[in-house]
């Protein structure tokens, strides 16, 4: 069942086993987004850019929770926030249940909205301080023009009952909140519309351990309920092993290893990826001693100037002469495994 | 504050309430000096607005106590010629108002300056008419002076924070949120201003419309500069020093609301108002306006004590307001000019002290303010 598609644009995207039978809700092929360097003073230059993603491709189902993990700045949060049109792509194309997104302007990108929502990262952050918690949740309804004043009065209160919250909390200010709770009002305010995709961008990073596990739990139950799908961005290994069903690596902005969740983390074919989960604790103190860490020698490099080649060839521990000449595509190894590897192929 | 969740509800009443501004106002209780100096400053404006309360009659001239008594704010005064009969404010209005020429002053205090109490012999039934503080060298009652000066400081600090405030914070929302080319433009703009010498363009437009008005004095101006000038008679002289004030400040108020923009653009909650699909205008009005108003108003407060002085120092050299209407700074001038401070030492303290506690009150509010609101901000 190893094909690659034939699909002249895309490097290789992963397959869609149609005989699988699963819908694609969101498809992204070869995304890329380069923020400029200009230099200059009335007259701007771009001299250089800053390749946060170069080259991502990969499906989410409908229904699952795909996991988007790698360390800080390899271009996790701007993927995101990619797909969901925040940042303008500056190439490839995303596609929403078959439709495609990037070139769509105005009215038409703001009902596109309507299905795919945001929850962010920092919870103190990403409420607006002034206003107050009803006015939060209802801001999508307010936006979009949905219901009377009443109606979308009730759908808060509604909807904060869903997050876990008294819905009497209407009327305070997110300043009198904690971290869980104001990441559960991020959360009540992107579902309020109903969407069918969320992107979670690391929303537990900032949180308590316990309070992470209270989120994780309501992110699953709201899952069942609402039938939702995630795109999981985090960094924390353990917990992406948890929530997700499949999960993707990412290295300096492109994609380097995708698998389902389980198979990832028992039989992960990327070096990166092996370096990776060796950093990951075991509980166990006696495995913990004596088992055998990959550390990886040198820095990451950086974004506006990508090593020729494979982008991981500068630190990779089996790094071989055709490593520093090609750039790996990403190939099914084994059913819905993809690498992105030389020494793999 | 975690609240449990699945509490008992409390009802809406009963839960105390904290909206920005109620915490706002907590934090600035704290602050003594502020406390006080808003006190003192809504002292000052109720004074400032109900003048005609506290100076009924004879505030300005003398002489022409009666008509005087019709001129109740600066905006409306005619140009007055001095009399040399002091007394005849006290005479005219005898029969018809009952009430001071000034403030309410004891018998007693008729000792303080024989020269400007005026009983109208032989009737001494009646109420002895007081300049608490005695009067300058045309027989005008200095403390009506005061307070009708502080009708125009006043007036002069409110207009020019306002208009600042405005213009500056639109300029700085839009060249702050679109970026780019525009606000490049816009800030280079910004920086042409700052260089320019506003204060002597003040001065020079003053001397010429001052200068067409004395040769066309006579005739009846037709055209642009008839109008400004009936205009700037009308409001006492202030129209020039309300656009000088205007065209100085706005670009400081700019260019913090700019720098506050800039931070506020990239905030999450920004982000999320663009993920939910909110168009330019509601980021704008809605979630960066709020935000940014904070900082800028205490901003204000603190700049306008720097307009109170600039009026009151063109005031002081001839230039601001007109001859006739009453100004701390013209009146520091007249004390200058024509002497009498050497016979009342107390003369020149009552605008200096006017001054200097009405700035000194916006200086504390101003503090105030900022102790106000920055906390809670850098708390979120």
């Amino acid at each position: 069942m190893s094909q690659s598609m034939p699909d002249t644009q895309a490097k290789s995207a992963p397959a869609t086993s149609s005989a699988d039978g699963r819908k694609v809700l969101v498809e992204v092929t070869d995304l890329k987004k380069h923020f400029p360097i200009k230099s200059g003073i009335l007259f701007q230059r771009e001299v250089a850019a800053v390749k946060a993603v170069d080259g991502v491709s990969f499906r989410i189902y409908e229904g699952e929770t795909l996991g988007l993990v790698g360390e800080s700045g390899c271009g996790k949060s701007t993927t995101g926030r990619t797909i969901l049109q925040l940042y303008q792509p500056t190439s490839g194309s995303v596609k929403f249940e078959g439709q495609e997104i990037t070139d769509l302007k105005g009215n038409a990108l703001r009902r596109m909205r309507r299905k795919m929502q945001m929850v962010f990262q920092d919870p103190y952050a990403s409420l607006n301080p002034r206003m107050s918690v009803g006015r939060i949740v209802a801001e999508p309804l307010v936006v979009h023009n949905i219901g009377t004043k009443k109606e979308r009065e009730e759908r808060v209160a509604e909807l904060l009952e869903l997050v876990g919250l008294n819905p009497y909390f209407v009327r305070r200010y997110p300043h009198e909140f904690s971290g869980g709770q104001r990441q559960r009002i991020g959360l009540a305010r992107s579902l309020a519309l109903n969407p069918k995709f969320i992107v979670a961008d690391e929303p537990i990073s900032a949180l308590d351990v316990s309070i992470q596990a209270q989120v994780v739990n309501l992110l699953e139950k709201l899952q069942n309920e609402l039938g939702l799908t995630y795109l999981f961005i985090a960094h924390d290994l353990s917990m992406v092993r948890h929530l997700c069903d499949r999960v993707a690596v990412m290295y300096l902005g492109k994609v380097v290893e995708i698998a389902e969740s389980e198979e990832l983390y028992t039989n992960p074919l990327h070096p990166y990826t092996q370096a990776l989960l060796s950093a990951v604790p075991v509980p166990d103190p006696v495995v913990e001693e004596t088992r055998q860490r990959i550390i990886l020698k040198g820095d990451v490099p950086s974004p506006i100037n990508p090593p020729k080649g494979c982008n991981f060839n500068t630190r990779c521990p089996v790094s071989v002469d055709v490593c520093f000449d090609q750039d790996p595509e990403l190939v099914e190894i084994l059913p819905d495994h993809w690498v992105a590897c030389h020494r793999v192929i | 504050m975690a609240v449990a969740e699945g509490a008992e509800p409390i009802s809406l009443e009963e839960q105390q309430r904290s909206t920005p501004f109620l915490d706002a106002w907590r934090l600035f209780r704290r602050n003594k000096a502020s406390l006080v100096a808003l006190t003192t400053l809504i002292i000052i404006f109720f004074i400032a607005i109900t003048a005609p309360l506290w100076t009924t009659v004879g505030l300005l001239d003398a002489r022409t106590g009666a008509q005087a008594r019709h001129t109740v704010n600066p905006v409306n005064l005619p140009s007055v010629d001095p009399y040399p009969d002091p007394g005849s404010c006290a005479r005219d209005n005898l029969n018809s108002n009952p009430y001071w020429c000034s403030w309410l002053s004891p018998e007693s205090l008729v000792t303080v300056q024989n020269k400007y109490c005026f009983r109208p012999e032989p009737d001494y039934s009646q109420k002895q008419w007081c300049y608490v503080l005695g009067g300058d060298s045309n027989g005008k009652d200095w403390l009506s002076q005061t307070i009708y000066g502080a009708q125009v400081s006043l007036s002069v600090g409110v207009v020019g924070a306002t208009m600042s405030l405005i213009v500056g914070l639109i300029y700085g929302l839009v060249s702050g949120y679109y970026g780019g080319r525009i606000d490049n433009v816009m800030m280079r703009i910004v920086d042409f201003m700052y260089g320019f010498p506003t204060l002597v363009f003040i001065i020079l437009m003053q001397v010429y419309f001052t200068e067409v008005a004395r040769q066309y004095q006579d005739t009846d101006q037709q055209g642009i500069a008839g109008f400004v000038l009936a205009l700037n008679k009308d409001m006492g002289g202030l129209l020039f020093l309300f656009i000088a004030l205007g065209v100085l400040n706005w670009i400081g108020m700019a260019r913090q609301a700019r720098g506050l923009v800039l931070s506020y653009r990239e905030k999450e909650f920004v982000e999320a108002a663009r993920a939910v699909g909110a168009n330019n205008r509601r980021i704008i009005f809605v979630h960066l306006l709020p935000n940014i108003l904070g900082p800028l108003i205490v901003l204000e407060t603190l700049a306008i004590p720097g307009y109170i002085f600039t009026e009151a120092f063109l005031s002081f050299i001839g230039l601001g307001v007109q001859p006739g209407t009453p100004s701390w700074g013209a009146m520091i001038s007249e004390v200058r000019d024509r002497g009498g401070f050497f016979s009342n030492r107390h003369i020149l303290l009552v605008p200096s002290i006017a001054l200097v506690l009405t700035t000194l009150s916006f200086n504390f509010l101003g503090d105030g303010l900022r102790d106000a609101l920055d906390p809670r901000m850098r708390g979120t």
